[in-house]
Parts: structure tokens; sequence; C-alpha cells
């Protein structure tokens, strides 16, 4: 059992750290070197442990993470994401509940332009919520349905979180970008058809339907220079990895060369808007990767303990049926979800609970994608998710921290419904990547 | 101004300088990754020459570009922390577990920072290059870590002593 007194040791000493608000970078690094000093032969590690913080994030597959996220910098920044908002307003006119349906799908259409669930809470929250407040929409139907729409970003491509769990994970990044488009639609709808069916049944808490009906030639018109950039972006992203021209490298670069030439074209675009973004691109890549820095030591060190072979030897050996063990490692990140970050749960979730699942027999592309869903939903399980934070900080401040959190509960529920659909219906997370030109 | 104190400030913009420029060479970097890799596409399909070295330097710029923004990234006290415990506590026992922690984390940065100077001097000794087509020298790529760290390093210094100063302010406010 020394493998355990190991994993206690380690995770106790990440645990430890993380809770003292050492920032997660640094509370991995300082674990390893410990890990390294007891498990690993002393200083004499050392040097490997250097090296690994290296060649951690010097790997191929890593880099769209910073393209993705200067593509979603431009978009906000240039104002180009705006105009998104304003079109899909012309086509969800007579929906009920318009402007919550709205703050969906602006939020499916931006998860397919940015992979940040954060900035396109921000963005949704600060351009929707003055207007809905003017019309009269309860409380609860603004925040929770801007906080599902900005979830997306995390599951539909192009996703930061699904190129890092893709890279560590050895799943084929490419591949699992494709498999999150379907999952992603299919909590859309989940999240739409609640809203409208709240809205039908509880009208005192949106307002009616006050847009006079517009002809489909008048939408197209209206919607078409609008929405244009995105389909484009989209294209460039999406359109060529399906279609094997490029790399998901490739594709993320030329696709924030993309925006960024749309957003010159549009006007959009000047020097200080441009440093901003980049910089901005910059500062959110370092922090984000910075954590992965740590992985190659960390599954080392896990490795060289003993720890994750003895865990799924354990796994593999219980007297259940292995989808239980699958779905124990779910409710486990769920909880995790409540208290930390997305990435320290990849960082701790993927060395252990990937080989898990492969051993078990499970493809790793369906896991990978019941492992995003699961993280994502930490951006809004109380107490601490993320997006809470962030649109707390946009909205009016009369709108109160419980809200905000009880608002977020029905699509918590939707998108722990949509995990069960795909453990039961897997196609839904493999049957477009088997398309995909190879 | 005390001779002392311009030394403290000459080094202090000498300090904010070096990260002003780290930062700026990842941006740049990230700029040109952009350009490399669309012209690499670009010429494998309609000219058929792409850029040999756009894959394998992308993935060396990327480390740079990490490592070489973070301490800015620090400065800013940008990165990622889990808060649920210490933004309970008074301001006062939260600058006393903040400048314990930048005191960890200087000791840990100036242990990557030694180790990693030594494993970059001792590539550099043996000439050891990275096993992929271009045979970069190994140092190269390696000294950005300590050099990042070292910048970490300093950084977390200077915050373990602005919330030293807090924590005794708010004590003796406290008394």
């Amino acid at each position: 059992m020394e493998w355990l007194i190991a994993l206690v040791t380690i995770t106790g000493i990440l645990i430890v750290f993380l809770m003292l608000g050492v920032p997660v970078f640094a509370s991995f690094w300082i674990t390893i070197a410990i890990g390294f000093f007891l498990f690993m032969g002393g200083l004499s590690a050392f040097p490997a442990l250097i090296t690994s913080l290296r060649s951690s994030i010097a790997i191929f597959t890593l880099t769209p993470v910073p393209f993705f996220i200067l593509m979603g910098e431009t978009l906000f920044l240039s104002g180009l994401a705006g105009g998104i908002i304003n079109a899909l307003e012309i086509w969800l006119q007579r929906f009920p509940g318009r402007l919550s349906a709205v703050a969906v799908a602006a939020g499916t259409v931006c998860a397919a332009l940015s992979g940040s669930s954060l900035g396109d809470c921000a963005m949704l929250a600060s351009v929707l919520t003055p207007d809905m407040r003017k019309r009269g929409y309860n409380p609860l139907m603004i925040t929770g349905p801007i906080m599902a729409g900005a979830m997306l970003a995390v599951i539909i491509p192009p996703s930061v979180l699904i190129v890092i769990i893709g890279s560590l994970g050895e799943i084929s990044v490419g591949k699992f970008l494709i498999a999150g488009i379907v999952p992603g639609l299919v909590m859309a709808t989940l999240f739409i058809g609640y809203i409208a069916v709240v809205a039908s049944r509880h009208p005192e808490l949106v307002p009616p339907v006050d847009m006079a009906p517009m002809s489909l030639a008048m939408k197209f018109k209206e919607s078409a220079v609008s929405l244009f950039p995105a389909l484009i972006i989209i294209f460039l992203v999406l359109g060529t990895i399906f279609l094997g021209v490029c790399t998901p490298t490739e594709a993320s670069a030329i696709g924030a060369f993309g925006t960024l030439a749309l957003a010159t074209a549009y006007r959009k675009m000047n020097w200080r808007i441009l440093r901003n973004c980049v910089f901005t691109a910059v500062k959110v890549a370092s922090l984000a990767l910075i954590i992965a820095t740590g992985s190659m030591a960390f599954s080392q060190l896990l490795g060289f303990t003993g720890s994750a072979s003895a865990l799924m030897q354990l796994a593999t050996g219980l007297p259940v049926p292995p989808i239980f063990i699958i779905v124990a490692t779910l409710i486990l990140l769920l909880f995790m979800g409540c208290f930390i970050d997305q990435i320290s749960m990849i960082m701790i979730g993927v060395p252990i609970f990937i080989p898990i699942a492969v051993a078990l027999g499970f493809d790793p592309l369906w896991y990978g994608i019941l492992f995003l869903l699961a993280i994502a939903m930490g951006y809004i399980t109380p107490p601490f998710g993320m997006l809470f934070f962030v649109i707390k900080g946009v909205i009016p401040p009369d709108i109160s921290m419980a809200t905000v959190m009880r608002s977020g509960i029905p699509y918590l529920i939707l998108g722990i419904v949509t995990i069960i659909l795909i453990i039961l219906f897997p196609p839904l997370a493999t049957w477009l990547p088997g398309l995909m030109i190879k | 101004m005390k001779p002392l104190q311009k030394v403290i400030s000459v080094l202090n913009t000498i300090f904010n300088g070096s990260l002003l420029f780290t930062n700026g060479l990842s941006a740049f970097l990230l700029f040109f990754m952009v350009f490399v890799m669309v012209a690499h596409v670009i010429g494998r399909y309609f000219f058929t020459a792409p850029i040999p070295w756009a894959i394998e330097f992308s993935e060396y710029f990327l480390a740079i570009i990490v490592f070489m923004a973070a301490p800015m990234v620090l400065k800013e006290e940008g990165h990622v922390v889990i808060d649920v415990f210490t933004s309970r506590l008074k301001s006062r026992h939260k600058a006393v577990v903040t400048t314990f922690n930048y005191c960890i984390m200087s000791l840990m940065f100036l242990l990557i920072t030694g180790w990693g100077i030594q494993v970059a001097y001792k590539h550099f000794l043996s000439g050891q290059t990275v096993w992929k087509t271009y045979q970069t020298p190994l140092w190269i790529l390696g000294i950005f870590v300590p050099l990042a760290c070292l910048l970490l390093l300093i950084q977390s210094v200077i915050y373990a002593r602005r919330y030293w100063k807090i924590a005794r302010q708010a004590s003796s406010e406290d008394k």
C-alpha cells in the first residue's frame, strides 16, 4: 500500500496549497517538487522536473490554445460579437422568452467562435442585461440563460479545454473538437426548450412578445451582414478540420487570422484594439497553460509511485459493472467542480480517469466528452462556479448572488441530463467524428 | 534621494522593463506564429511549398510565450487562485497567509531557477540538441524556464514584502 501513502501525501499537499490560495500553477509545482524529492530519489530527480516543465507544453497539439483565445478576444474587443446578437434577435423575435432564448442562441454561436466561457459570459451579460431589465424580465430568466449560453463555449469547438484534455489525455484533438458539436447542440436545444416551457407556463417571468412579425426575406436581409463573419470564421476553423484540410493548429491560426481580417474589413479594428487583443490573448494563454506545465511531471509522479497503475487495477478489479465506475468518476468531477477550477480538474483527473476508462474498454473520445461536460458543469455549480462571479460583476447590484446561483440550477440539471443522454446514446459523441475526412 | 533609494529605484525600473520586454516578446511571438501558420497552409496548398520549420518552431514558441508572459501575469496578480477559504479571512489574516504563500513560492522559484540554470549549462557544455529536424540546441529552449522563474522569484519577493507590510499595518490598526 505504499502507493496509497504516496497518493494521499501528494493530493494532501496539493489540496493544502490550493486552499491556502497559492496560485494553482505554483501549487502544482510545489507539490511536484516535494513529490519528486520524497518519492523519486531526492534532489537528483530535479533535472527531470525542470525538463518536464518545458516539455509539458512544447507540444504541437497544444498550440491551438493561444490562437483560439486570440480569436475570441478579437471578436469581443472589436465588437463583431455584438452584431451577431442583434442578428439572432431578428430570428427569434416571436419566440416565448425571446431575449432569454437569444442569450442561449448567442452563447451557442459565440461558442463556435471563441473558446472562452468567461469572455462569452461577460460579453452576453453586458450586451443583453440592460435591455432585458428594461423589458421586465425576471432576474432568473436573465442570469440563468446567459450563464447557460456562456457555458457552451467549453463544449462547442473551438474549445480551449478540449485542446488541453485531448493533448494531455492523448485523444485526437481534431476528432475531439468535432465530437463536441453534437453534445453542445443537444445541450443548447434543451436550454432553449426549457426557456420556451417556462415562458409559456409562467408568463409573469417574461414580457409578452412585443415585436412585429417580419418576412423571411427581410430577416435574411437584416441579419446577413452581421452573421456573415460568424459563418466565415466557423467554416475557417471547423470546416477545415472536418474536411481534413488543416490540423487543429493550422485551423486555429487561420481562424485567428480570419477574425483579425474580418474585424479590419468591418472597420472595427485599430492599433489600440489590436494591441489589446494580442496582449490579452497572451495573458489568458499564459495563465491557462502555465498550469499545464506541471502535467507531465505530475503524471510521472503518479506513475513512479505506482498510484496510477494501482488505481487502475483497483477500478478494473471492482465487482461492479464498468459503467458504474465511469458514473462514479463523473460524480467525483461534478463534486470537484464545486470547489476547484476546470484546469486543475483536468490536471488531476486526466492522468487518472482517462486511463481507467480505456482500461475498462470504453472509447476515450466518448469518455473525453463526458469528462468535458462534467467539468463544464463546474462553471455553474454552487457555491464557487466561476460564471457566478463573472456575471455578478456585470449585472446591476440589486440582483443578488443567491438569485444568480438559483437561476443556474435548472441549467445544471439539464447539463446532467445531457451527460445521461450521452451515456445512454454514445453515438451522440462519436458519430460526427466518425464522418471526418482523414 | 538617498543613494540606497536611488539604487532600488534603478533596479525597479530595470525589473519592470524586463517584464515589459518578456511580455512584449510573448505577444510578438504569438502574432508571428499566426502569420507563419497561415503562410504554411497557403504555401502547402497553393505553391506546394510549406514552411518546413513552422510546426517544430510553433511548439518551442508556445513554451516561450507561456513562460515569458507568466511574470507579468503574476505582477497583475492574474494567475488562477482558489480563494474558497482565504476570501473569508479578515484582511490581516489574509495578508499574513498571502505573505506566507509568496515566501513559499519564492523558495520554489529560487530552486527552479538554480536547477534550471544548471541543467541549461550542462546542455550547453554537452552540446545536446532536440531530436527533431532542426536539432535546436536544448539549452536555448531550456533557458527560458529559469529565466521566467528568476522574474517570478523577484516578483514574489516584492509581493511577500508588500503583504507583510499590509499585515503589520493592519495589526497596528487593530491595536
